[in-house]
């Protein structure tokens, strides 16, 4: 009887879904599954391969759920944002959630203290999800995941988050066509939530797709619509990041940001590739396709780090 | 082991997450996660999982359901079952319930 270390992605996930929810349990830590499978299953997002897990935390339950995440073999993933280069440019980043990687995983937990888009304040979201939770049977395991509307509102979020990507578009097209289909108590629902956790602004595409309006709630914040819309504009993290932390950055230090935006240490750059063996063929390779990558996104990057303002303006 | 099987129910246990996509199973014991890994089975052991249940069978009851759910020319004999079955109730997979000496009846048993 082998103790695998071949688990596939598809196994994997569901898996995973099932230990989060267990150490979330035994660490009195609230949790809800977002994305992926349970919204699939719930009918909030088109039948596809998931290749990580997505759970919100509940704010204050970070550090418990960690050190039992930890305690399995499950250690974070720095980003590319993890350490001090990107301090002007983080509150343009979205940072959301920490990720955790394990060696004998093929795939990642993404465990979110927020999630971008909802502009009220963590807590005040996650009560608002929390109070019409609901739960699926995942790898025979019972989860406890948002509803239909709190997946509708997370699934067009994160669409709209890149909303040029193709998954993206497939994604608003199709809660579109829920809401279409849907009766008045789905499409009412979603506007109540999208007022309760001021996501009214931000998921303003997807209510135009359907002809809706929902009112402006108490939530409503033009400073972080700001740094959404040009998030949202632009989204080519990381380059992004880095061209609007370079404009923020005062000239003297720029030399040395964008030495350090180049040559990425090595530990940063392999924490993102699970399973990359770290030898100088791989790291250089990987250098390779981040400047590549880089160079495709830069005209997206200086439009976006051209809307952001200059610190004191 | 054997003498135990011989009135020995088994089941899954409550605390145990798995995907089976036909060919395969992984299991993963929730019951105490940080000493727990996911386990692989492929072939008669899959066949020998699929045949428990949430309810109690005996060795014997698995051994012949794993029979028929799996290559007919391939032959476990129930001892190989009943080691099987052990290896997966050390991991905390499988729950094993002793049927009372003095009581025949299946639905009055000791849960160990």
């Amino acid at each position: 009887m082998p103790e695998t270390t071949e688990l596939r992605v598809s196994e994997a996930v569901p898996l995973a879904h099932a230990l989060v929810a267990r150490l979330a349990d035994l660490a009195d830590v609230r949790v809800l599954f977002v994305k992926g499978p349970t919204a699939v299953a719930l009918g909030a997002r088109p039948s596809r391969p998931s290749s990580d897990v997505d759970a919100l935390c509940e704010p204050g339950g970070m550090e418990r759920l960690g050190a039992a995440l930890e305690s399995c073999g499950w250690r974070r993933r720095l980003p590319e944002s993890a350490g001090k280069a990107l301090k002007h440019a983080s509150i343009y980043l979205f940072d959301h959630s920490v990720h955790y990687i394990h060696d004998e995983w093929p795939c990642d937990l993404d465990v979110h203290y927020n999630f971008p888009g909802f502009l009220a304040p963590d807590s005040v979201v996650f009560e608002a999800l929390w109070a019409r939770r609901t739960a699926i049977e995942i790898a025979h395991t019972r989860v406890v995941c948002a509803d239909l509307l709190g997946q509708t509102a997370v699934v067009g979020l994160h669409a709209l988050r890149d909303p040029r990507r193709t998954e993206s578009q497939a994604d608003i097209a199709f809660l579109a066509g829920n809401l279409r289909g849907g009766d008045d108590t789905y499409r009412g629902g979603l506007t109540e939530l999208a007022v309760e956790t001021g996501c009214s602004d931000t998921l303003l595409p997807l209510f135009e797709e359907v002809g809706e309006r929902p009112v402006a709630g108490p939530w409503a914040d033009p400073e972080k619509l700001r740094r959404w819309t040009v998030q949202t504009r632009e989204a080519g993290i990381p380059t992004t990041a880095w061209l609007i932390e370079l404009r923020l950055t005062p000239w003297w230090r720029r030399p040395g940001l964008v030495w350090r935006g180049l040559a990425l240490p090595r530990e940063e750059l392999l924490s993102g590739h699970i399973g990359v063996k770290p030898t100088w063929q791989n790291v250089f390779r990987l250098h390779l396709q981040r400047w590549l990558r880089g160079a495709r996104n830069l005209p997206r990057g200086v439009r976006a780090a051209h809307r952001t303002r200059r610190r004191g303006s | 082991m054997n003498s135990r099987s011989d009135d020995a129910l088994w089941t899954r246990s409550v605390d145990v997450a798995f995907v089976d996509d036909g060919a395969r199973v992984v299991l993963l014991s929730l019951e105490t996660p940080q000493a727990s890994r996911p386990l692989l089975l492929s072939g008669s052991a899959a066949a020998i999982w699929r045949s428990l249940d949430n309810e109690p069978r005996s060795s014997e009851t698995i051994a012949a359901l794993a029979q028929a759910g799996f290559a007919p020319t391939h032959t476990n004999t129930s001892q190989d079952v009943e080691v099987f079955l052990e290896a997966l109730h050390i991991r905390r997979l499988i729950r094993h319930q002793a049927i009372s000496s003095s009581v025949n009846d299946e639905t009055e048993i000791d849960v160990i």
